[in-house]
C-alpha cells in the first residue's frame, strides 16, 4: 500500500523563530543524530545543530526547506564526528534492532540486518533517510545533494538487492 | 527508467497521476510487478519495524543554552564591537611606531581569536572543517604574543648563525667553539707485542676521557702466524689528534687514515626545529583549555600528540649528532710482529752416518728390483738358458 508523507513548509521572508524550530524539530535533530553516530553523542550534536542554526539564523530567507536546512547541518556535524572517531559512517547497530519480537508476516531482524550490511554506503543512506526517518525523496535530494531521480534509483536498487538476499527474488 | 523502478516510488507516493495509472494498468496485467510490489512493501514494513528506538535527551538543556545565548543585554552588542575597535587601534598603532610586543597585544589576540570564533560559526555549517583550519592558522599565522616573538627572535639568531657558518666555511676561515665536527680515525699498527699494546691502548683511551667501545682478537693455531687485535675507541673530540699520535708511537704504522663531517648546520638547524614545535605544542595546550566541544577536544588532543611524537624524533636525532660530535671515534687494528726462528747447530759424523746408511738403502732397493723384473721376464730368458745348457753337456 502507497505510504503517506508529510512535508515540511517552507520559510520565507522574515527568519523563523529558533525557540520555535527547537520545539518542532529537535526530536527530529536528536534521532536523525543517534541513528549515525549513537544515542551518547547524539544530544551533543542535536546542541551543536541548534547553536549553529542561531548564529547563521538570520542569514536564513526560506531560500530551502527549514528542515533539510537543519538536518543538512545535523548529518555534517555527525560526518565529522565519524571522521574523527575513525568510525563508520552508517553503522547498522546505531538504527537497526537486532533483537525483538517480530510480527509473523514481517522478515527476521537478524536477516534483515544482514542483508543491509550488504548494501554499498550509498545505498544503506538513502534506506535509512527514507525508511527510518521518513523524509521525501526531495528532502533526501536536498540532503544528501544529489537529483531526486537518483534518490529513486538508488532507493530501487537497495529494494531490489534486499529483496534478492530475502526473499529469494530476481531483481 | 523501467516500469519495475517506478514500484518503490509507486508505494511511497513519490509518482505523477499519469505514471501511478501507467503502472496500475500494468501490474493488473503482470504479476510479477504485484509480486515485487508486494515484497516491497514487506521489506519496508519490517525496516520499520525493527527502527531503533532513540528516547530524546538533552531538549531542556539545548533551550536553557539558546536562552542564554541570546540574552545578551543591548548595551553589550552595541558597546563590543567599540571596545574591540580601542584595543585593536591600542595595538596596532605602537606596533607600527615599533614598540614592540605589550600585555595589550596578548589581550587583543584572544579578544580577537574570540571575535572571530564567534563569526565563524555560522559557516560551521557549509564547511564543518573551519575548526581544524583555524588550529592551523592559529598556530602558523604571525602575531605580536610573546611566544611568537621569542620565536621570531630565535629564527633570527639560527639565521644568523647558519649565514655565519656558511660566510666562514666560503672564505676558508677556522669558525669557533660551538662548531659540532664528527671525527673519524682508522690506523693499523705493527706491534712487537699485542698483550702489551692491548694494554697500552686502553690507557691511552682513557688517558683521553674516552673509553673502548668494542674489541675483537684472533690468535691463530699456528705458531708462525701472526696474532692480531681490533680496538674501537671513542675519545674527546678535542683529544683526537693526540690519541692519534700516541697509537702511532705504540709500533710502526703501516695505514692511517682520519676524517671530519661538519654536522653543526643539521644541529642548528634542528634545534630551531624544536624551538618551533614546542611553542606549538604549548599553544596547543591553551587551546585545549579554552575548548569545551568534543570534537574539537578530540581534533587538538590528536594534533598535541603529533607534535610530541615529532618533538622526540628530533630531539633523538640532535641528541645522536651531539654525541658523535663529542666523543670522536678511532678504529684500531694491531698485527704482533712474527718471531724469528734460530737457526739448529749441525752435527758432520751423524748427518755422514745417516747419508752413507740412506744410500746403502737405495743400492738394495735398487738390487731387488733388478732380481724381481729378472724373475718375471724368466719365461722368456729360462728356455734358451735350459737349452744352451743341455747343449754344453752333450759337447
Amino acid at each position: 500500500m502507497p505510504h503517506t508523507k508529510t512535508e515540511n513548509n517552507r520559510h520565507s521572508g522574515s527568519p523563523p523563530d529558533l525557540e520555535k524550530l527547537v520545539v518542532d524539530h529537535y526530536a527530529r535533530v536528536y534521532r536523525f543524530a543517534a541513528n549515525r553516530v549513537g544515542s551518547e553523542a547524539a544530544s551533543d550534536i542535536a546542541q551543536d545543530t541548534f547553536l549553529t542554526m542561531q548564529k547563521s539564523i538570520s542569514k536564513f530567507r526560506g531560500q530551502a526547506n527549514v528542515s533539510t536546512f537543519i538536518l543538512g547541518i545535523t548529518q555534517n556535524l555527525c560526518r565529522n564526528y565519524s571522521r574523527k572517531k575513525a568510525n563508520q559512517e552508517l553503522p547498522l547497530e546505531h538504527w537497526i534492532e537486532s533483537h525483538g519480537d517480530n510480527e509473523e508476516h514481517l522478515i527476521n531482524r537478524q536477516l534483515l540486518k544482514n542483508a543491509l550490511k550488504k548494501l554499498s554506503p550509498e545505498h544503506q543512506e538513502v534506506v535509512l533517510l527514507h525508511e527510518i526517518e521518513e523524509l521525501t525523496y526531495k528532502e533526501i535530494a536536498e540532503i544528501v545533494g544529489i537529483p531526486e531521480g537518483t534518490v529513486k534509483s538508488r532507493l530501487y536498487h537497495a529494494f531490489s538487492a534486499l529483496r534478492k538476499d530475502l526473499c529469494g527474488g530476481t531483481p | 527508467m523501467k516500469s519495475s523502478e517506478n514500484i518503490k516510488a509507486y508505494l511511497d507516493n513519490e509518482l505523477s497521476n499519469d505514471e501511478r495509472l501507467a503502472l496500475e494498468s500494468q501490474m493488473s496485467e503482470n504479476e510479477d510487478l504485484r509480486n515485487e510490489m508486494n515484497d516491497f512493501d514487506q521489506i519496508s514494513k519490517s525496516l520499520r519495524a525493527s527502527a531503533k528506538s532513540h528516547p530524546v535527551e538533552g531538549f531542556e538543556k539545548t533551550r536553557n543554552l539558546l536562552a542564554r545565548q541570546t540574552q545578551k543585554p543591548a548595551w553589550v552588542k552595541i558597546l563590543a564591537p567599540v571596545a574591540l575597535l580601542a584595543i585593536l587601534s591600542a595595538v596596532l598603532i605602537p606596533a607600527f611606531v615599533g614598540s614592540g610586543e605589550s600585555v595589550e597585544s596578548a589581550a587583543m589576540d584572544k579578544v580577537a581569536t574570540a571575535a572571530a570564533a564567534e563569526s565563524s560559526v555560522a559557516s560551521e555549517a557549509a564547511a564543518p572543517s573551519d575548526f581544524a583550519d583555524k588550529l592551523d592558522n592559529r598556530s602558523m599565522a604571525p602575531t605580536n604574543s610573546p611566544a611568537e616573538s621569542e620565536l621570531a627572535e630565535s629564527a633570527k639568531a639560527d639565521s644568523k648563525q647558519k649565514n655565519i657558518i656558511r660566510e666562514k666555511s666560503v672564505t676558508g676561515q677556522t669558525y669557533e667553539p660551538n662548531r659540532q665536527v664528527i671525527k673519524n680515525g682508522n690506523v693499523d699498527i705493527l706491534v712487537p707485542s699485542l698483550s702489551a699494546a692491548e694494554q697500552a691502548v686502553k690507557a691511552i683511551a682513557q688517558r683521553y676521557q674516552g673509553f673502548v667501545e668494542s674489541s675483537s682478537s684472533y690468535a691463530p693455531r699456528s705458531e708462525s702466524a701472526q696474532r692480531t687485535a681490533s680496538y674501537t675507541l671513542r675519545v674527546r673530540s678535542s683529544n683526537f689528534d693526540l690519541a692519534l699520535n700516541e697509537l702511532g708511537s705504540l709500533g710502526d704504522v703501516t695505514s692511517s687514515s682520519s676524517s671530519g663531517e661538519d654536522v653543526t648546520a643539521q644541529v642548528v638547524d634542528l634545534e630551531a626545529r624544536l624551538r618551533t614545535m614546542r611553542i606549538e605544542e604549548a599553544q596547543y595546550m591553551e587551546v585545549l583549555k579554552s575548548t569545551r566541544k568534543i570534537g574539537e577536544i578530540l581534533e587538538v588532543k590528536e594534533r598535541i600528540y603529533r607534535v610530541r611524537a615529532d618533538i622526540e624524533s628530533l630531539e633523538a636525532q640532535r641528541k645522536e649528532l651531539s654525541s658523535l660530535a663529542q666523543m670522536s671515534t678511532i678504529l684500531v687494528n694491531l698485527t704482533e710482529e712474527p718471531k724469528v726462528q734460530e737457526p739448529i747447530p749441525t752435527d758432520w759424523l751423524g748427518n755422514t752416518v745417516t747419508s752413507a746408511t740412506n744410500a746403502f738403502g737405495t743400492i738394495g732397493r735398487y738390487f731387488v728390483q733388478v732380481l724381481v723384473y729378472i724373475a718375471v721376464f724368466s719365461p722368456f730368458w729360462l728356455p734358451f738358458v735350459i737349452y744352451w745348457f743341455i747343449k754344453k753337456r752333450k759337447a
